[in-house]
């Protein structure tokens, strides 16, 4: 039996160029959306209690978040062998010698740094004189959720996370965090 | 506050025992089925924390037995890195709409497929026996010629029939 | 866009520019020769097209030489040089380094296109197919090229020319296998594309032939070989070079590349009852359309930036090009596809559910399911994220669940399908045909339950690879026997026995996948200088631990004595990039297992430790090596069968339209 012309139902022609259309038009949804790494907006630790720890410092003390309560703090998370901490490194000293004397506390901490030498050499490159601690367990890198460095922690007064930056800090982005525990930069 | 607790919990464990009693067998193969299914954090790939050499995948390693040794189940020690990470580092699909959509699609795929075939295989067949046995077709039988194993296994069940059909 | 050209600035770099551009002239050309060609049925145009082919191989090959020349000189004034090479990088280097950045690999892919097309112009047989042929390898040409001629240009200016380059991704510098991998890899992409030329020829004119047959069989099948050896050679790659003793991660850039061999084995399989049947000649199309779908699909993941992969390049202007590509190609392809193939009809009955047919189509059921599988998996982060903003991982919890019994499904099919003769099978004689490999992998699957394996999946891999074994070797030893002469039967038969050796491979290759899949072990110690240590049943002993230095970066090499062997695990550092150290393992291969040892960190002040992982895995060598015995049983049946002393039978002709 030979039909000339086979015509098969509407739906069965245009249903398969409906889902490559359907999958095209997912696929440059994706592409052209911009690239959200920085405020974080579906951060899991936003508006949660800051994660407590309790680390040693470069000097051999020891600093907990319970001594940082009562004041907004930056927790800002680096290592000596990260480039972009340059970068930010100028920034969060000038904030901290701008508001470290009554409002604000500025704490580091070092992710997967083995070498203290270099740390050090970091420090004294760029003058930071605020505190930087050891995470020498990681414990708190993974309370904190690091996926890597830097990324900072705008901690408020309560003692909650109001703001993350995860890729970066800018003096835009720097001045934005701040804001969100109540201090102009 | 649940943070915390797991912190806490966590940082005593280790405090008051020096040298942790080993993990049973069974409690092995949950670290392991928990750790294949937890991404390294600080990797681009997606790889998970058993494969991954870094300090961090192995203290969220350490921490998975710690957890397992307290008796936590797969899904709290699942949210446990949840909270802190996101859904991100969980190599399983989320358990929502979307995470139910991804298992339920291949299944469906497999049965529609199946479907399919056996409607295509079963559809249109001239209603005369045809004796479509490979040896009918002398084209074919050129370029390739029947298997002799298999040709010598048809002409034993054909005179095995005859014999029962009692010719 | 628009790239400036001075010669006095950058001659390589204006000569590149210059041939590109010219490819680019003619590829508009060559295209509306050909489909003027076409519409109008006139050989003239359709000729010109064909010769708009040399020009552009010609261009494209002078664009390639300028950038390799450039590489291989230090030419910073080059753009792409100056990016991605360096001085100090040995000479291998400087020549992989022409693929190992965005716009280079880009134009390797585009040289190696162009070369597809200029051996299809002299191939080319002169019908009806011929212009539209042409025509589909220009439109690929046509985006490719002018992809490379202008958003991903390596030869667009230097405002100021540096003395030294920022060289390569040391990752891509620290294994000979990036000599040999890409390439494969693109060989075996570029490769479907001419499959596909001839799939669009067949729509748009409605005709197909057993010549389009045999063509389409022996280009797909080539391609079908690189990319099988791309593959695992990636998978050996990251094997030797990653430090985790693992070959496939379900890395989205990894699942890229696997979708486009699932179709492409399918249609390698169902192409085969077009041939002796002259059915599904709509599906074959409909597969071969998706295959080369599937590549383009997976050059725009890799190249837009939208996943997470180390292999990932770098997003940048490129993504929505290659978004538009794989618009027109998919929803175009597509579309043409659902409109066409209902032309094509089917000239026979459909097969009978217990046959050779019904084996390979329940293979392409599964083969389907998997790619379906490995798509949405790789797409599902992407997607969602897109849509509701969430991010989320998807791994290999959720492809092992599925690939697994799809696996072994397909290791029973591919068991039983060379069981089963063509047209109808008798129920009676294939139980009796299955009694000694089912007998066999019953036996195997017992003896390992008794050797203490416990695994269900290892145990039903076992069982099935014997019953391959088995149903192959009874077939062949009767074949052979009542030839009398082994050689002569390959001879004849090439195709026949070229596939039982690809599928012999693959048996190969899957006892690999699940030995070492299932029971590696693996263990992380420091090792103190001339101590003994006992790891996982071996002996380890650090002998030594010493700096060498080289123009490129440095090593620490450790020399470590493993059961008496001598191993030389190392970790360097490269100039571009001195906070990474790049390990390279030390990998002691054997039959039953590799030994295989990493260091992971050394003692640099005093070189009195270094910390190491010792990787036990069986049976993975299994997997290369059956990779090569695939390769060489496809490689078979690309040979013509030697004719036999019988007279072929002339009557009845198989339909040709």
């Amino acid at each position: 039996m030979t039909r000339l012309h086979f015509t098969p139902p509407t739906w069965r022609r245009f249903a398969p160029p409906a889902l490559a259309f359907v999958l095209v038009a997912a696929l440059g949804a994706a592409l052209l959306r911009p690239k959200d790494t920085s405020s974080g907006t579906g951060d899991p630790l936003l508006g949660q209690t800051a994660p407590t720890f309790a680390l040693r410092t470069l000097d051999g003390g020891t600093l907990s978040l319970a001594q940082l309560r009562g004041k907004p703090l930056i927790l800002n998370f680096w290592a000596s062998w990260c480039v972009p901490c340059r970068d930010e490194a100028p920034l969060l000293r000038e904030v901290s010698e701008q508001q470290g004397g009554g409002g604000l506390n500025v704490v580091g901490v070092l992710f997967q740094d083995p070498d203290q030498g270099r740390m050090r050499k970091f420090i004294a490159d760029y003058g930071l004189a605020y505190p930087n601690l050891l995470d020498s367990d990681l414990k708190t890198s993974i309370n904190y959720g690091i996926t890597g460095v830097p990324e900072t922690f705008f901690i408020g007064a309560d003692g909650l996370i109001k703001s993350v930056d995860r890729g970066g800090l800018t003096r835009e982005r720097l001045s934005a965090g701040l804001k969100t525990i109540g201090v102009t930069f | 506050m649940p943070v915390l607790l797991a912190v806490l919990l966590s940082a005593s464990v280790l405090a008051a025992s020096p040298a942790p009693a080993p993990l049973t067998p069974l409690q092995q193969a949950q670290v392991s089925r928990i750790g294949e299914s937890i991404r390294c954090p600080i990797c681009r790939d997606v790889l998970p924390i058993t494969e991954s050499g870094n300090d961090i995948s192995h203290q969220m390693l350490a921490e998975i037995r710690a957890q397992t040794r307290a008796g936590q189940t797969d899904n709290q020690i699942y949210a446990y890195f949840r909270e802190r990470y996101g859904q991100r580092v969980l190599l399983r699909p989320p358990v929502d709409w979307a995470g139910t959509l991804l298992w339920a699609l291949p299944v469906l795929a497999l049965l529609l497929g199946g479907g399919a075939l056996l409607r295509y295989l079963a559809g249109q067949r001239r209603a005369a026996g045809v004796d479509s046995l490979a040896a009918a077709d002398p084209a074919l039988n050129a370029e390739d010629p029947e298997d002799p194993y298999l040709a010598e296994i048809r002409a034993q069940v054909q005179t095995a029939r005859e014999r029962r059909g009692g010719t | 866009m628009l790239n400036l050209i001075s010669f006095s600035s950058s001659p390589l770099a204006a000569l590149g520019q210059i041939g590109m551009l010219l490819a680019l002239a003619f590829t508009l050309a060559g295209l509306w020769l050909a489909v003027l060609g076409g519409l109008r049925g006139d050989p003239r145009p359709t000729e010109a097209a064909r010769r708009s082919v040399w020009a552009v191989f010609a261009f494209v090959s002078l664009a390639t030489a300028a950038l390799l020349s450039a590489l291989l000189r230090d030419d910073f004034s080059v753009r792409y040089v100056a990016e991605h090479s360096m001085t100090t990088s040995p000479t291998w280097v400087k020549v992989t380094s022409l693929w190992g950045a965005l716009e280079g690999s880009i134009l390797l892919w585009t040289w190696l296109l162009s070369a597809y097309a200029f051996i299809l112009s002299l191939t080319l047989r002169r019908d009806a197919l011929r212009p539209w042929a042409l025509g589909a390898m220009f439109v690929s040409l046509l985006f490719f090229v002018g992809v490379v001629a202008g958003v991903a240009s390596p030869f667009t200016p230097l405002s100021q020319i540096p003395l030294q380059g920022q060289g390569p991704n040391p990752a891509l510098q620290n294994h000979w296998m990036m000599a040999v991998h890409p390439v494969l890899l693109y060989l075996g992409f570029v490769g479907l594309s001419v499959p596909f030329a001839y799939a669009v020829a067949a729509l748009i004119t409605g005709r197909l032939s057993d010549h389009w047959l045999s063509v389409t069989r022996r280009w797909t099948l080539m391609a079908w070989v690189f990319l099988t050896a791309a593959i695992v050679a990636g998978g050996w790659w990251s094997y030797e070079t990653l430090g985790w003793g693992g070959y496939w991660a379900w890395d989205p850039v990894e699942n890229a590349s696997f979708i486009p061999w699932l179709l492409t084995t399918a249609f390698l399989h169902s192409i085969q009852i077009q041939e002796k049947r002259n059915l599904l000649r709509g599906w074959n199309i409909w597969l071969i359309v998706l295959a080369y779908a599937s590549t383009v699909l997976g050059t725009f993941l890799n190249r837009s930036g939208i996943v997470q992969s180390v292999h990932a390049f770098a997003g940048g202007p490129v993504g929505p090009v290659f978004l538009g590509f794989l618009a027109l190609l998919l929803i175009g392809g597509v579309a043409l596809t659902a409109w066409r193939t209902p032309r094509l009809r089917d000239l026979g009955e459909a097969p009978a559910p217990l046959s050779r047919e019904a084996a390979f189509l329940a293979g392409n059921w599964l083969f389907l399911v998997f790619s379906a599988v490995v798509l949405l998996g790789t797409l599902f982060p992407v997607i969602v994220e897109a849509v509701t903003g969430r991010k989320s991982s998807i791994g290999a919890p959720f492809f092992n669940t599925f690939s697994v019994p799809i696996g072994l499904g397909l290791l029973l099919l591919m068991g039983v399908g060379p069981l089963l003769p063509w047209r109808r099978a008798d129920g009676e004689s294939l139980l009796k045909a299955l009694r000694l490999p089912g007998g066999a992998g019953l036996l195997a699957a017992l003896v390992a339950l008794v050797l203490g394996v416990r695994s269900v999946a290892v145990l039903l891999t076992l069982a099935l690879c014997a019953y391959n074994v088995a149903g192959l070797a009874s077939l062949t030893v009767r074949a052979a026997r009542q030839r009398g002469n082994f050689a002569a039967l390959l001879a004849e038969q090439p195709r026949r026995y070229g596939a039982y050796t690809a599928h012999l491979g693959l048996v190969v290759l899957a006892l690999g996948l699940a030995f070492s899949g299932a029971y590696k072990q693996s263990s992380e110690t420091t090792l103190n200088l001339g101590q003994d240590k006992q790891v996982l049943g071996n002996t380890l002993r650090l002998e030594s631990l010493r700096q060498a230095n080289y123009a490129y970066g440095s090593s620490a090499i450790a020399q470590i004595r493993v059961d008496g062997t001598l191993s030389t695990p190392r970790m360097n550092i490269y100039a571009q990039d001195p906070g990474t150290t790049f390990p390279t393992p030390a990998v002691r291969y054997s039959v039953l297992g590799d030994t295989y040892l990493v260091t992971t960190a050394i003692d640099d002040k005093t070189g009195k430790w270094a910390s190491i992982r010792l990787i036990k895995s069986p049976l993975v060598s299994w997997i290369w090596a059956g990779t090569l015995i695939i390769v060489l049983g496809a490689g078979v049946t690309l040979l013509s069968p030697a004719r036999p002393a019988v007279r072929k039978v002339t009557g009845g002709a198989v339909a040709a339209d």
